[in-house]
């Protein structure tokens, strides 16, 4: 008996080993660093060295190694620095194929908004910034009296006063048959202009105004004023289920796409010697507008002297004027701790590639 | 019942066929078994059931260790709580039909998650049919084909909150069934199976536009289309489980088992989705 009881035990034990057959070994989200040297793409970009743009090669080595080694920035996907005009470092940190990919960049798709506004005021698309939306799309403002008032510039300021929480919201937001029916029927927190509330609901009032005076969705205008003019044909924008393109998040870029956006603006909307969007614009939109740090949907950072649009996760395109830099950051649109890489990367990182920068 | 019914059927046994095997000590027997089991089949061979001829119904709660790998989205580890609720049906005689039906809910999450945001459904169907290999006293082999479907549903909302990611299989494979009546009325079984071939889905790795729409009917759909036919390279399951059995009234059983259940599932495009669940199961034969 005591002999069964043994065989019984060590048939179990075979058992209990064969979790060790399966496989499943964790992985470093992270590849190792093996440097930044940008590679050549022939996608318009022109390439440069640390030393040939005035910056500290071992400063951004350091840089680059931080990101890498550090469980902080754990889900860093990728770092692109432009100076000058010219890459100097870029790398992918977790799979050398996203240099090709493109990725959601979340909110970093309301700064595109926000250009879109201005080329359309530009091309006497939109009539102006204080043009309520009921002008625009009437039929939805017929039983809505109280919100009437409601202006594009409320909108890219996120004063509408519409009463709406991206979280609570999201999926009907999305899975709305009618979407800016949807948006109209949030109740108000107050007369609009005044209180701030950012949301995704606001950027697609802006994104539905083009769209009615266009003709067709304001991804198709981008096509043919934005994304053209700079190259950039790799890209898909969602749109809601009647065809209203979101106007605050999930568009898709390739990181070596969102710099040039980046590049444009601090070229004061020139590309290539091409004007895409008026210097007074940009001016205009990454202007601290009611002292809370926001412009025209972009982020201001007083004190690193410049302006970024960013992206739940960690996209980012910060432009540095008085360095003539910009660096873009992309990273997995992680849902919980959204802070991570907000608070780590603009608070250390960002400062030391700005004072790689001689 | 059931266990006197088959300590009955193995004495029977025993009294009218006299073999070598059963001169054999103890120790001995058990080796001859472990060989059969495992070198005459390649393959180690753990099974279920003790029933003779009859019809039995098993219900069971098992409490499972869920560990996902869906490398498509990310190449990390998810782990959480499994239940699962388990019906089965056995008919033994000349030969074995076996039918389970598996539900199973996890909530799991990465070392880096504060919280668990992950969801995983599993259903998995299967039937068994043994042939009986190998009768001695207090043992019983099958051996046979096995047939299932397999389907698991994720809702990764903390790392896609706009997609379902899942992996079916609807297979066919070989599976056998060992019996070992340890004492009185009291049983120890082992069984084991693996897929050969079959039918997988997966969703496209690269879905990056539109959010899917969560209803069940829609998500039934999109989850059972695009099937391709695959053998172990691209999709593989493997169930194992050891059971040990004891009389509770005259005509039922306690239940207490381990088992543990992977799968490997892998369109021709994009990476694997690996699921691996050791489980501890208790439930009542009827």
């Amino acid at each position: 008996m005591a002999m069964k009881q043994q065989t019984l035990t060590r048939l179990l034990f075979l058992l209990l080993c064969l979790p060790g057959l399966s496989c499943m070994e964790e992985e470093p989200y992270k590849l190792a660093y093996s440097g930044f040297t940008p590679q050549e793409l022939q996608d318009g970009w022109s390439l440069s060295t640390p030393e040939q743009e005035n910056m500290s090669r071992s400063k951004l080595n350091q840089v680059f190694s931080v990101a890498y080694r550090e469980e902080r920035f754990r889900l860093l996907r990728s770092i692109t620095i432009i100076r000058n005009g010219n890459i100097v470092a870029e790398s992918y940190a977790h799979d050398p194929q996203d240099i090709g990919r493109i990725q959601n960049v979340k909110s970093v798709t309301k700064s595109f908004t926000s250009i879109l506004t201005g080329i359309a005021l530009q091309r006497k698309v939109l009539d102006s910034l204080t043009q309520p939306f009921s002008t625009i799309f009437p039929e939805y403002f017929s039983n809505r009296p109280e919100k009437r008032n409601i202006t594009i510039e409320h909108a890219l300021t996120m004063k509408t006063g519409l009463q709406y929480n991206d979280e609570e919201h999201h999926y009907n937001f999305y899975f709305s048959n009618n979407i800016i029916e949807y948006v109209l029927s949030s109740p108000l927190n107050g007369p609009p202009g005044q209180l701030f509330s950012y949301s995704d609901d606001n950027p697609t009032l802006v994104s539905y105004a083009i769209q009615r005076k266009y003709g067709k969705s304001m991804a198709e205008f981008a096509r043919e004023y934005l994304f053209t003019p700079l190259g950039i044909t790799d890209w898909q924008w969602e749109s809601s289920r009647d065809g209203v393109s979101f106007g605050g998040s999930n568009f898709y870029l390739k990181p070596r796409d969102m710099a040039k956006f980046g590049q444009m603006l601090l070229q004061n909307g020139k590309w290539q010697g091409r004007q895409i969007v008026d210097s007074t614009w940009i001016a205009e939109a990454t202007r601290d507008r009611y002292a809370n740090g926001y412009g025209y949907y972009f982020w201001l950072l007083p004190d690193l002297r410049s302006y970024c649009a960013a992206g739940h996760g960690g996209q980012y395109i910060i432009v540095v004027p008085y360095k003539n830099l910009v660096v873009v950051v992309t990273a997995w649109p992680y849902m919980q701790d959204t802070d991570w890489l907000r608070d780590n990367f603009l608070g250390t990182l960002l400062k030391d590639i700005i004072n790689a920068c001689s | 019942m059931v266990d006197s019914v088959l300590l009955s059927s193995l004495q029977l046994g025993t009294r009218s066929k006299e073999t070598p095997v059963q001169k054999l000590s103890m120790k001995e027997k058990m080796k001859t078994i472990l060989l059969v089991v495992f070198i005459l089949l390649g393959v180690p061979v753990f099974g279920q059931q003790v029933s003779m001829p009859g019809c039995e119904q098993y219900f069971g709660y098992s409490l499972g260790f869920d560990n996902i790998k869906e490398e498509n989205l990310l190449p990390k580890i998810h782990t959480g709580v499994m239940h699962m609720f388990s019906y089965g049906l056995d008919l033994r005689g000349e030969r074995y039909h076996r039918f389970q039906l598996r539900l199973g809910y996890g909530n799991i999450k990465t070392d880096i998650e504060r919280e668990a945001g992950t969801y995983h459904g599993h259903v998995a169907v299967t039937y068994f049919q043994g042939f009986k290999i190998f009768e001695r006293e207090k043992v019983q082999f099958y051996f046979g084909p096995r047939a299932s479907f397999t389907s698991s549903l994720y809702e990764y909302e903390v790392w896609d909150e706009a997609h379902a990611h899942w992996g079916n299989f609807l297979s066919l494979g070989l599976g056998n069934s060992v019996a070992l009546l340890v004492g009185e009325r009291k049983s120890f079984l082992l069984h084991f199976d693996c897929t050969l071939l079959g039918l997988y889905t997966r969703p496209d790795p690269y879905r990056l536009y539109a959010n899917e729409y969560w209803t069940f009917s829609n998500i039934v759909k999109l989850m059972n289309s695009h099937y391709r036919v695959g053998s172990v390279n691209n999709a593989f399951q493997l169930n194992a489980s050891a059971e040990y059995r004891t009389p509770l009234f005259r005509s039922s059983a306690l239940s207490f088992s381990f088992s543990l259940f992977y799968s490997r599932i892998k369109a021709d495009v994009g990476k694997p989705l690996r699921e691996f669940t050791p489980k501890l199961s208790m439930g009542v034969w009827l």
